[in-house]
């Protein structure tokens, strides 16, 4: 018996553990198997092929039941995630319905969740803005939060790294507050974004209008043939898996080429439960999972473990791993764990039309990209009122208003016909939030999920820096658009909780002094250096770009700083 | 309970099954699945009409035949609470009545001219109509429309719609050369 234990626990036991397989996860799986570790990756939902598991990828429009509509029983039962632009129809089975995974809200927040293999990297919008040496040098030139214990240089040849990989179109646009990256070519801007470009740069000096850059593939390298994947082929259909892997996925990329090196062992239906921490060893040693299926505990061992669960539930995970040495959750030991979670304010956006020029022109097929301007408030030194500031998109398009009145074979022949409005030109606002302590998650002490893992509870609002934004952004935003001679300027505040920004961040955060944050700046527990966290709960401060980008170059710089530092 | 019971009762069903439409319960039943609305094949008749006279086939096909009527009892059943569903099929049963009233004739008895007239009538008078006519009939039109211009026929025939369109995006073109895409 005691040598089958043994035995057991061996086969049980990996050079290194990653939990979570979404974007994160799935750079720290490639990256570890790729130097040779034994790894194994922990997924709490269901398995997803690249191909084999997306049903509904080449459905027609007509073949869907309800047209896209989410039928109203299942809206009723899913509240919150029926609020979230992509869950329709056609992707509905990738998002975590309300009622199998509920959470506690002491104030109103809108969890986006995806739980399945690739995590939400099958679902996301695709933006890889790089951050800047303005945003890491943000909480400390602002005084807010703790300073950030990298710079922009020290991330630097890590985007070049995974933007290498992972293909991404956009423009070398020069700006200092968007760092450049390896790009393949650029997706184009339409004639009304471009002459909005010309309009911005005469009359303001710092602001810009560029092509957004992209997770899509324009023109497939080498490196994305190996992957088996192709040129994006501009059906922005990306939220039901794409099957030509034309924008970057953890099921596409990096997992596939993870398994290829015969070094990788993905277990999906595994919720884990807590990291274990052996005093003796003053080192994690393992983690315990629940199998979502029969509920059976297992432990795994490996002597690097990457948390890669997703922002929110990365502190839930470490906040449940107690034990004698860290009563208050895994490397908890200043009690800041689960605080200064911070997110993006989308609530925001602004619309208007154009038709005093490019009457005679419109635009031809489908885009999966959009235009964006880069932060222009407080970049170089603070001139309001309010700390930081915010990106935006920019979006023109030129629809077919049908007219929809008549009847009978008039009506029929209107259908048929197209007729083109104006331009009409949009803007969504992407503010940058202050981390405070009072935006926290932390366990329930009593209320159990079916995994007898403790509910959250979540406690994260707006604050008057968010509203003095908001205003700043209409105003601002309006001021451009009339200079640009946009007609019709309507603003809009949707309100929305936070959270449906799907941008949620922080909670472990990165810093120099452990009394102040949890991981150091190799994204290592201060308290327990061989637990790495990469994912959205490491960061200090949010920025304004969307932040999937920043993850998959940290996890990156991360498991080459473990494989050559942390001994077994 | 044991197998072979459990295969005796399945057996049994099965039969009930195919013998019931022998037995000429009634023959008007719709002829689709629904989960809550209930109507049944003179419903589905009526619907029809009323969506083929919204959008009728002339040398292309109309509502009827794409199943737009058919879209509109799914959408109405699926995608609408429970006092909507009864509104809307309120207004279905009284519509005929109403029909006759600016008619004189029921729905399905008017001749194609005559019914289009008689939508043509509800549409002006659409503020002096009850609450569930109204209900009815713009529910109809929408679902009619949405069906028939979502159907395979419109986005094959009409306005073709590429699943892979290809890397062919083009930021300004003329718009003579515009194509639906």
């Amino acid at each position: 018996m005691a040598n089958l234990n043994i035995d057991s626990k061996k086969e049980r036991t990996y050079d290194a553990i990653v939990i979570g397989s979404g974007i994160s996860g799935g750079w720290s799986a490639k990256e570890l198997t790729e130097r040779g570790l034994k790894t194994l990756v922990l997924e709490r939902g269901r398995d997803v092929k690249h191909n084999v598991d997306y049903p509904t990828t080449n459905m027609m429009p007509w073949e869907f039941k309800h047209r896209g509509q989410i039928p109203y029983e299942i809206q009723q039962e899913n509240p919150v995630v029926s609020k979230c632009y992509a869950f329709r129809e056609d992707a509905m089975h990738f998002f975590v319905k309300d009622k199998e995974h509920p959470y506690i809200q002491d104030k109103p927040f809108d969890w986006i969740r995806g739980y399945q293999v690739g995590g939400k990297s099958l679902l996301w919008a695709r933006q890889t803005q790089r951050w800047s040496e303005f945003d890491f040098e943000g909480p400390k030139r602002d005084g807010f939060a703790v300073d950030w214990p990298i710079r922009y240089k020290d991330l630097a040849p890590w985007y070049s790294h995974v933007e290498k990989f992972a293909g991404i179109s956009g423009n070398k646009d020069g700006l200092a507050e968007l760092p450049d990256g390896e790009f393949l070519p650029p997706i184009e801007l339409t004639c009304v974004e471009k002459h909005f470009k010309e309009q911005v740069a005469k009359h303001y000096g710092n602001r810009h209008v560029i092509i957004a850059r992209c997770a899509h593939i324009t023109d497939p390298q080498p490196i994305h043939l190996e992957q088996g994947r192709t040129q994006c082929q501009h059906r922005v259909l990306c939220q039901r898996g794409c099957p030509f892997g034309g924008y970057f996925s953890s099921n596409a990329s990096t997992l596939p080429w993870a398994a290829r090196t015969g070094k990788l062992t993905l277990r999906p239906n595994s919720v884990v439960h807590s990291i274990i921490y052996d005093e003796t060893k003053g080192k994690a040693v393992g983690v315990q999972v629940i199998d979502a299926l029969t509920k059976e505990a297992v432990e795994y061992y490996a002597p690097i473990i990457f948390v890669n669960a997703a922002a929110i539930n990365t502190n839930l995970i470490l906040l449940n791993s107690k034990s004698n040495r860290f009563q208050n959750g895994l490397g908890n030991d200043n009690g800041l764990m689960g605080k200064y979670v911070a997110f993006h304010n989308y609530r925001a956006r602004i619309s208007a039309e154009y038709d005093e020029s490019f009457m005679e022109s419109t635009t031809k097929g489908r885009r999966p990209t959009s235009g964006y301007i880069p932060r222009f408030r407080n970049v170089y030194k603070q001139e309001t009122d309010f700390l930081r500031g915010y990106a935006a998109g920019f979006d023109s398009n030129r629809y077919n208003e049908m007219d929809n009145d008549g009847l009978g074979a008039s009506l029929k022949d209107k259908l048929a016909q197209t007729k083109l409005g104006p331009w009409r030109v949009g803007s969504h606002m992407m503010g940058e939030t202050i981390p405070k302590e009072t935006n926290y998650v932390a366990l329930d002490p009593t209320v159990k999920d079916e995994w007898g893992m403790p509910q959250l509870k979540i406690s994260i609002g707006y604050d008057d820096n968010d509203e003095k934004m908001i205003k700043d952004f209409h105003e601002q935003l309006s001021e451009m658009y009339t200079k640009a001679g946009f007609k019709n300027i309507q603003t809009f505040d949707s309100k929305q909780a936070p959270g449906l920004d799907i941008h949620e961040m922080g909670g472990v955060r990165m810093g120099r002094d452990p009394k102040t944050s949890l991981l150091n700046e190799w994204n290592q527990l201060h308290a327990c250096k061989n637990v790495f966290v990469t994912d959205g709960a490491c960061m200090t401060s949010t920025s304004t770009q969307n932040p999937s980008l920043t993850y998959m170059a940290l996890s990156a710089r991360a498991v080459d700083y473990a494989v050559k530092n942390v001994k077994a | 309970m044991n197998r072979r019971l459990v295969l005796k009762q399945l057996a049994m069903a099965t039969a009930g099954a195919i013998l019931l439409p022998a037995c000429g319960v009634d023959p008007k039943k719709v002829s689709i699945a629904l989960d809550h609305l209930n109507v049944n094949g003179d419903d589905e008749e009526l619907l029809a009409e009323i969506a083929e006279t919204i959008i009728p086939a002339t040398d292309t096909p109309g509502a009827k035949a794409v199943g737009a009527h058919l879209f509109t009892f799914v959408m109405v059943d699926d995608c609408l609470d429970k006092p909507e569903q009864e509104k809307y099929l309120k207004g279905l049963r009284s519509f005929n009545e109403a029909a006759k009233k600016i008619g004189g004739k029921s729905f399905l008895k008017a001749s194609p001219e005559e019914r289009l007239q008689i939508l043509t009538a509800i549409e002006k008078d659409k503020d002096n109509l009850p609450e569930e006519i109204k209900t009815f009939y713009s529910r109809t039109r929408q679902y009619t429309v949405q069906g028939y211009t979502a159907s395979q026929h419109f986005l094959t025939d009409i306005k073709p719609y590429q699943l892979i369109p290809g890397p062919n995006f083009k930021g300004c073109i003329p718009v003579t050369e515009q194509k639906p895409a």
